[in-house]
């Protein structure tokens, strides 16, 4: 469970097994790797504090000790000793070499990839993030975080799962903190990220409406990507595998366009365009079916032109595929385009579920 | 005196310590003005005198302290709230977009702001602050002293140093006034070639850094030949005070690395104009081969940045215990050490990039730097055994000092290990990391310098208690602001957030208070210097009892330093055999004195007489 301080936000149901708080309270890691990362994190933590705390008492003792005195100067003793110097160069450097060797292993295990891993393809831009799964499917689930909706991305517990990341303009970073593991997401190639869900245990799961328990997992966007940067969140959602196989089985179902568009929304659009008149980055899709619209480049369309379903559909489409071409006023330019992210179908859902947003 | 020729004792004898600014000189203090206003200006933005251009420097790197610090307070003021549902009125940027006037319901607007705030922040104190805050403002001032030089070895290019400086700051300041911009201080590509695209900022801040670079290489270049060429007579090389060595490394990075961020900016330059496909993969480019240039350069720069911070302690902490500091030579060799390796480690910016073999070798070689920045801290440490110590404000900074950056250099140990980076990159355990390296060290050690050197740059004393009290006020907001912010990355605070999930509210807002006592000692250590300067007593020539050459001449200083060419016959460090020029028995009771006195007499009349290390 969060612990919300402050609570006014539903935030997502996640484990967040924090180093300190999962070695303190020894509760199970929530991933493959997870334990042998924390565990050479909190050797070097507690190799540094006694050496932090022995260098620190002795220069508190000494200046003490040694504190100016009338009458007093500095006594006599050496200001060079091999030994002691080839020792305290030597010794950080043993302890040096085992944390490379510990960190090298946790790295390549981090790396190789097993390969019975799931792929899903994993597409990163400004400012959200999307999966595609085996059969096609993508999910249509979202969850409020902070201001903006984040997809919520359902993956199966105890198999090992892989993500084909690419980005769609500048670098991403995928990060999930419960899994102690991030990597950038490239614009030019793919790069990987992948991990192994630890079971579901008691301890550490809610319950779905059909009494399916889950777990929770933030992800977060690491590397800085522009205005909306730290909206880019999605969760990572833990079911167990039948309701896993089950669930991205009926995402793929056939369904009326509408619904279609709206999946489409929840995956790609919902972080800058709400749907309840809220302002966002972009304009929302409110009323936006008959609604009159003005121009950076000052044109404008009339309410007559935006309720002709044909002139609606083009613009809309044009806004998709070129988003630069006309920006309403008094937003940013900063929408990517979107044309190669997006079936006809799917463009053509995304419109019929606008016009239903009266 | 006793590191000097008898020939010179004449002026620099124990009689000039009491006797500071009599009127048998024949020049005056390099700060005395000879004319009106006009004249006085006009003298000062035409010196080639090295001390008035690193009071230049001072007051420059102290305005744009300012300026980022002010940045940096509307960051934390920003992240007291973490998001907040826009229909209750309340999103994050609301602050900053409301001082702005932006309305409050845009988060992307509101967003852009606290994105170019950070940027800022990240770019003055960079480019403009710690870079040339300790070779530029007291590296001009000290380096040709403490080698006992009248000057730099280029006076001149020292002056044009100056002017690239002011030219380049002025570009930055230009990309702010017409609206800031949001690449943060790294200029990551594709995002730095393609944000705000109609629009010339980004361009003015990377040209900024550009010229700025090119006053660092210049100030490198002087430096390196004034350190091999104007030494006194009798100074080799392991009779250089240590700063002298740390800062003579420092200059050789800069003059090898800094050409490098130079090309690779103005390629970034090339690419945003005339869309020239290099970085930008939309053009054919490689995004991450930015990476590769920016930080071959950026990574030598952390030394940069720190190295003339660790120079500053090798002073203070010798002068103030009174006793030679532990470990000379290898303090030198760990500094030219580090300096090399520095050049092998730029990889440890991207483990996480592409998860490449090659980070293997850049994780084994940043821990080989992590061996000779222990054994300073250790000789630093060593050095306090069996000394004399004086709880004076420089000493209270140094010992602030290895406090700070022995956090700071620990908890680089598990952002070098390859695993616990791949979690720990990008997130706030590494701002809370570089903040304790380069503030708590570099700009805590440039403020205790400040301190330590005072009397001698002005001439003037200042509140002593005053200055320790804010000197902890300092330490205890370092604190709180910084270290809270290693559990938030711990825990998953990303870094170059403009809102955060809620959990994270309580240690923001811990942080944020931690920020505002900083400000406050901050603030008290200005007014302390400003009442030194209006009301301090005059500084004697040598009120910590220092032995290097600075100590022998007068509070302030005299334009050409010294009255005649220094002659030195002992070391930077050798309380235990030497007097400190302008001792005085009834001032320092020493109770071996006739021992004292015989060393004394023995170095004062040998000319080969300084002492091993």
């Amino acid at each position: 469970m969060t612990t919300d301080f402050f609570s006014n936000l539903t935030v997502a149901d996640a484990a967040h097994e924090y180093i300190f708080h999962r070695e303190g309270m020894g509760a199970v890691a929530t991933a493959n790797g997870v334990e042998a990362t924390d565990s050479i994190f909190m050797f070097i933590f507690w190799i540094s504090t006694v050496v932090f705390v022995a260098l620190m008492g002795a220069m508190v003792y000494w200046t003490f000790k040694y504190r100016r005195r009338p009458g007093t100067i500095a006594q006599a003793s050496p200001s060079h000793n091999t030994i002691l110097e080839l020792a305290w160069s030597i010794v950080p450097l043993g302890f040096f070499v085992y944390m490379f060797f510990e960190g090298f292993h946790g790295y390549i295990s981090r790396l190789v990839i097993p390969p019975d891993a799931i792929q899903l393809q994993l597409v990163g831009r400004k400012w959200s993030w999307s999966v595609t799964y085996p059969n096609g499917a993508e999910t249509p689930v979202q969850q409020k975080v902070g201001a903006s909706n984040v997809p919520v991305f359902y993956v199966p517990e105890d198999k090992p799962v892989m993500f084909r990341m690419v980005s769609a303009d500048v670098m991403h970073a995928f990060w999930v903190p419960d899994f102690r593991t991030k990597m950038d997401v490239l614009p030019n190639r793919y790069t990987a990220y992948w991990f192994k869900p630890e079971r579901l245990d008691v301890s550490s799961t809610g319950t779905l409406e059909d009494g399916t328990r889950y777990r929770d997992h933030f992800v977060f966007c690491a590397e800085y990507c522009g205005d909306m940067h730290s909206e880019m969140a999605a969760i990572i959602r833990v079911v167990p595998e039948a309701h896993y196989l089950a669930t991205i089985t009926k995402w793929n179902d056939a369904v009326d366009p509408v619904e279609l568009g709206r999946r489409q929304w929840a995956a790609k659009c919902a972080s800058c365009h709400t749907v309840d008149g809220g302002a966002n980055t972009g304009p929302t899709w409110k009323g936006l079916f008959g609604r009159g619209h003005s121009f950076t480049d000052g044109s404008s369309y009339t309410p007559e032109q935006m309720s002709n379903p044909e002139f609606f559909a083009n613009y809309i489409r044009e806004s998709i595929v070129d988003p630069g071409k006309r920006v309403v006023a008094g937003y940013p330019n900063q929408m990517p385009p979107m044309g190669g992210q997006l079936t006809e179908a799917q463009i053509n859902g995304i419109i019929e579920y606008i016009k239903t947003l009266k | 005196m006793a590191s000097i020729d008898n020939r010179n004792a004449n002026t620099i004898g124990a009689a000039a310590g009491h006797g500071h600014g009599g009127g048998h000189h024949d020049e005056g203090s390099y700060l005395s003005s000879r004319g009106g206003l006009i004249a006085t200006i006009w003298d000062w933005a035409t010196t080639i005198d090295h001390k008035k251009i690193g009071v230049m420097y001072l007051s420059a790197v102290l305005m744009m302290f300012f300026f980022g610090g002010v940045a940096a307070l509307a960051v934390r003021t920003e992240l007291l709230e973490p998001v907040r549902n826009p229909s209750e009125g309340v999103v994050t940027g609301q602050w900053l977009g409301s001082f702005l006037g932006v309305e409050s319901t845009n988060i992307a607007k509101n967003n852009q702001h606290y994105n170019r705030v950070f940027t800022l922040h990240g770019a003055i104190m960079v480019f403009m602050v710690i870079i040339p805050s300790v070779p530029a403002a007291l590296g001009n001032f000290f380096i040709p002293i403490l080698i006992g030089a009248k000057d730099v070895a280029f006076p001149r290019l020292n002056l044009l140093s100056w002017y690239i400086y002011v030219t380049g700051s002025i570009f930055g300041v230009l990309a702010i006034l017409l609206g800031g911009v949001d690449t943060g201080w790294t200029f990551y590509t594709p995002y730095s070639t393609t944000t705000d695209a109609d629009q010339m900022r980004v361009v003015y801040m990377v040209l900024a850094a550009f010229i700025l670079g090119f006053s660092s290489i210049l100030t490198g270049l002087n430096f390196v030949v004034t350190v091999h060429k104007l030494r006194a007579p009798g100074m080799g090389w392991f009779d250089m005070p240590l700063f002298v060595w740390a800062v003579y490394a420092t200059s050789i990075l800069q003059v090898l690395a800094t050409p490098v961020i130079g090309i690779t900016l103005l390629l970034l330059i090339f690419e945003r104009l005339f869309r020239v496909g290099i970085f930008d993969p939309g053009l054919g480019g490689d995004p991450v081969l930015f990476q590769h240039f920016f930080w071959f350069y950026s990574h030598p720069v952390v030394y940069v940045m720190i190295l003339p911070g660790m120079a500053i302690i090798n002073e203070i902490i010798p002068v103030h215990a009174h006793k030679k500091i532990f470990g000379y030579r290898s303090m030198a060799f760990a500094s030219l050490g580090i300096a090399a390796v520095s050049f092998l480690v730029w990889g440890h910016h991207m483990f996480t990039s592409e998860g490449e073999l090659a980070a293997t070798v850049f994780s084994a070689l940043t821990f080989l730097v992590a061996v000779p920045t222990a054994v300073k801290v250790f000789n630093w440490v060593g050095t306090l055994y069996k000394g004399s110590i004086s709880m004076t404000p420089p000493m209270v900074y140094a010992l602030m000092f290895l406090f700070l950056f022995t956090i700071g250099g620990l908890t680089g140990l598990p952002l070098a290990t390859l695993s616990t980076d791949m979690h720990l990159h990008d997130s706030y355990f590494v701002v809370a990391h570089f903040h304790y390296v380069m503030m708590g060290g570099t700009i805590i050690a440039f403020v205790g310098g400040l301190h330590h050197w005072w009397p001698k740059m002005f001439g003037r004393m200042y509140n002593n208690r005053a200055a320790i009290i804010f000197a902890l006020v300092q330490f205890v907001g370092f604190n709180v602001t910084f270290f809270t912010q290693f559990v938030l990355g711990t825990r998953g605070m990303p870094r170059r957030y403009a809102s955060y999930v809620d959990e994270f509210q309580l240690l923001h807002q811990i942080s944020t208070v931690g920020s505002y006592i900083l400000a406050v000692g901050f603030t008290g250590s200005l007014a302390v210097f400003v009442h030194s300067l209006l009301a301090g007593k005059k500084a004697p020539q040598n009120p910590w009892g220092g032995l290097t050459l600075e100590w022998h001449i007068e509070s302030p200083p005299t334009t050409h330093n010294f009255h005649k060419e220094p002659i030195v016959h002992h070391g930077p460090y050798d309380f235990d055999t030497v007097l400190p020029p302008g001792w005085d028995p009834e001032d320092y009771p020493v109770p071996n004195a006739r021992e004292q006195a015989a060393a004394y007499a023995r170095a004062a009349h040998s000319h080969v007489g300084h002492e091993k290390h």
